[in-house]
């Protein structure tokens, strides 16, 4: 197949001969509006709607077509991206002669956890820092940005206390400080 | 020196316990304790083999060995560990302390190797629905 | 017991804002959840860009661990699709760049087509015979033009997205898709 014929029929100013744009035959051809008198006669227009249609159909059936990533690629990228986050900071969880230290990131998933599976609410947490202060044992402090629906009143001590229990039993720590940036949601956002 | 792999550690005169085998019965141990998912390399615990680890991470290909998650370092008469791990379904701090206790009685009493420390590192906690693991009443009861 | 209680919290009715902003966090659920949300969407262009499967799953796999590792510079949570089209962009193109000079291809013109002939042969007998001469038009066309064409008419970007893609103005964008479309139309009257 030539990819370049000598004598170009779609000329790269995107005007045919006859003056009209390549772009507007193409709406034509996508909206399927009917041709106007000039470019129902005219030869240019005639030659270029041909390949415009061809191109068309040969477009819709790509775009048609299913293309997955292959189902290892997920798993390769988890196993990097688990490591790595692994190797992030940690704060102590228990002191004494053999000590324990437990991920931040790890805190924050159970912070985050508690805050999306508050019963009768839909929130959600972002931003999750956890610190363990320097001046106390066996407690952490953290803070928490909450997305509230739009126009949501957020029952702020049922969820201090919901985060309090959930981070009690799955991590076994205390709270000293819980700060909740509480966020209405902007119902622009995510509307991609 | 610190090494999942190599060093040894001697327990009496003329009686040498490798490494490995502490890193082995250190694993399993940490594996028989209620509440451990899983054990977990970290990139810490790559820097013994660093080149082939790191990009057998990045190719993906597998590199679980029994040792993964585990940090052995040999000192002439004594070993300090590394134990890192994923808990669920239980608090990650009883998880821990029972970790160590039970790591430091089987290395202690199975290689006769004096433990100095058990370092436990909880880098996940798997938020498992609770029907798949035991009441927590019963987790309660075995918790030191 | 209900601290530890998982509740239904399905992926889908999660923002990307939301997520791209735990992923930065460090959070690896949030993570894997735009992995699955994008990985086919990434392949896709990577595949069509590139022509060569394995290619393609390496750009993929490559464009992710970098977005897991550069999420926190992402000014703008809401705009990670795009944002992970732009890494893919730049990806396919430094790769292209590299099996050219491999290559050592002779001109300009025919930048891809040896591509082609590494296509999934089993790919090409499922599929239509129009859709097979719309890839080899494809691989005929400069990259920076490909890219624009498969942006604008697989994935349906706006030009203001594309723009951000492939990092060049509007007005710019328009041209390269005005020029790829025809080009293509010639190609594919010509197979007609």
């Amino acid at each position: 197949m030539a990819l370049n014929p000598p004598r170009r029929r779609f000329p790269s100013t995107g005007r045919l001969p006859c003056g009209r744009s390549v772009d507007a035959l193409w709406d034509s051809v996508v909206s399927g509006a009917e041709l106007d008198h000039h470019s129902a006669s005219c030869p240019h227009c005639q030659t270029a709607l041909d390949g415009l249609r061809a191109l068309h159909s040969a477009t819709r059936q790509l775009v048609d077509e299913e293309v997955s990533a292959p189902p290892s690629l997920l798993e390769r990228v988890m196993r990097v991206v688990r490591t790595e986050a692994r190797s992030g900071e940690t704060v102590p969880l228990v002191s004494g002669p053999d000590p324990a230290r437990i991920s931040t990131k790890a805190v924050a998933a159970v912070v985050r956890f508690a805050v999306d599976t508050q019963p009768g609410a839909v929130l959600r947490a972002r931003r999750c820092e956890v610190h363990a202060p320097v001046d106390a044992v066996d407690v952490l402090d953290v803070r928490v940005e909450v997305l509230v629906p739009e126009g949501y009143r957020l029952h702020e001590a049922a969820l201090r206390q919901r985060i309090e229990a959930v981070v009690s039993a799955h991590v076994g720590m205390r709270l000293r400080e819980l700060t909740l940036d509480v966020v209405e949601a902007d119902t622009r956002e995510g509307a991609t | 020196m610190t090494t999942a792999l190599g060093g040894a550690v001697e327990v009496a005169e003329g009686v040498v316990v490798e490494s490995r085998a502490i890193a082995r019965l250190t694993a399993t141990a940490a594996r028989s304790v209620d509440g451990v998912v899983s054990l977990e390399p970290t990139l810490l615990g790559f820097v013994a083999d660093l080149g082939r680890q790191l990009r057998d991470v990045i190719t993906g290909r597998d590199v679980a060995d029994p040792v993964d998650g585990i940090q052995v370092s040999a000192e002439p008469a004594a070993v300090r560990l590394g134990v890192a791990l994923s808990v669920g379904g239980r608090p990650a701090r009883e998880v821990s302390v029972e970790v160590s206790r039970t790591v430091r009685d089987n290395v202690q009493h199975n290689l006769g190797v004096r433990v100095d420390e058990v370092r436990v590192t909880v880098v996940d906690v798997a938020l498992i629905p609770p029907e798949a693991r035991v009441p927590q009443q019963q987790v309660a009861a075995v918790a030191p | 017991m209900s601290d530890l209680q998982q509740e239904e919290t399905s992926s889908a009715d999660i923002d990307d804002a939301t997520l791209a902003t735990r992923a930065a966090d460090g959070d690896v659920a949030a993570f894997e959840m735009l992995l699955r949300r994008y990985q086919d969407r990434v392949f896709g262009l990577a595949l069509r860009m590139l022509a060569d499967r394995a290619e393609a799953e390496d750009v993929t796999q490559e464009v992710f661990v970098t977005a897991w590792r550069r999420l926190g510079e992402l000014a703008e949570p809401a705009a990670v699709r795009t944002w992970l089209f732009r890494i893919a962009h730049r990806q396919c193109l430094v790769l292209l760049r590299k099996r050219k000079s491999r290559k050592t291809e002779p001109t300009d013109t025919v930048p891809e087509t040896a591509a082609v002939t590494r296509h999934d042969p089993e790919r090409a007998a499922q599929t239509g015979a129009g859709v097979e001469a719309l890839r080899k038009a494809l691989a005929g066309l400069p990259a920076p033009q490909r890219a624009v064409w498969l942006l604008a008419e697989v994935d349906g970007l706006s030009y203001a997205e594309i723009a951000g893609v492939v990092g060049a103005s509007e007005q710019s964008v328009r041209g390269r898709l005005s020029r790829a479309r025809a080009k293509l139309a010639e190609v594919m009257r010509a197979w007609r």
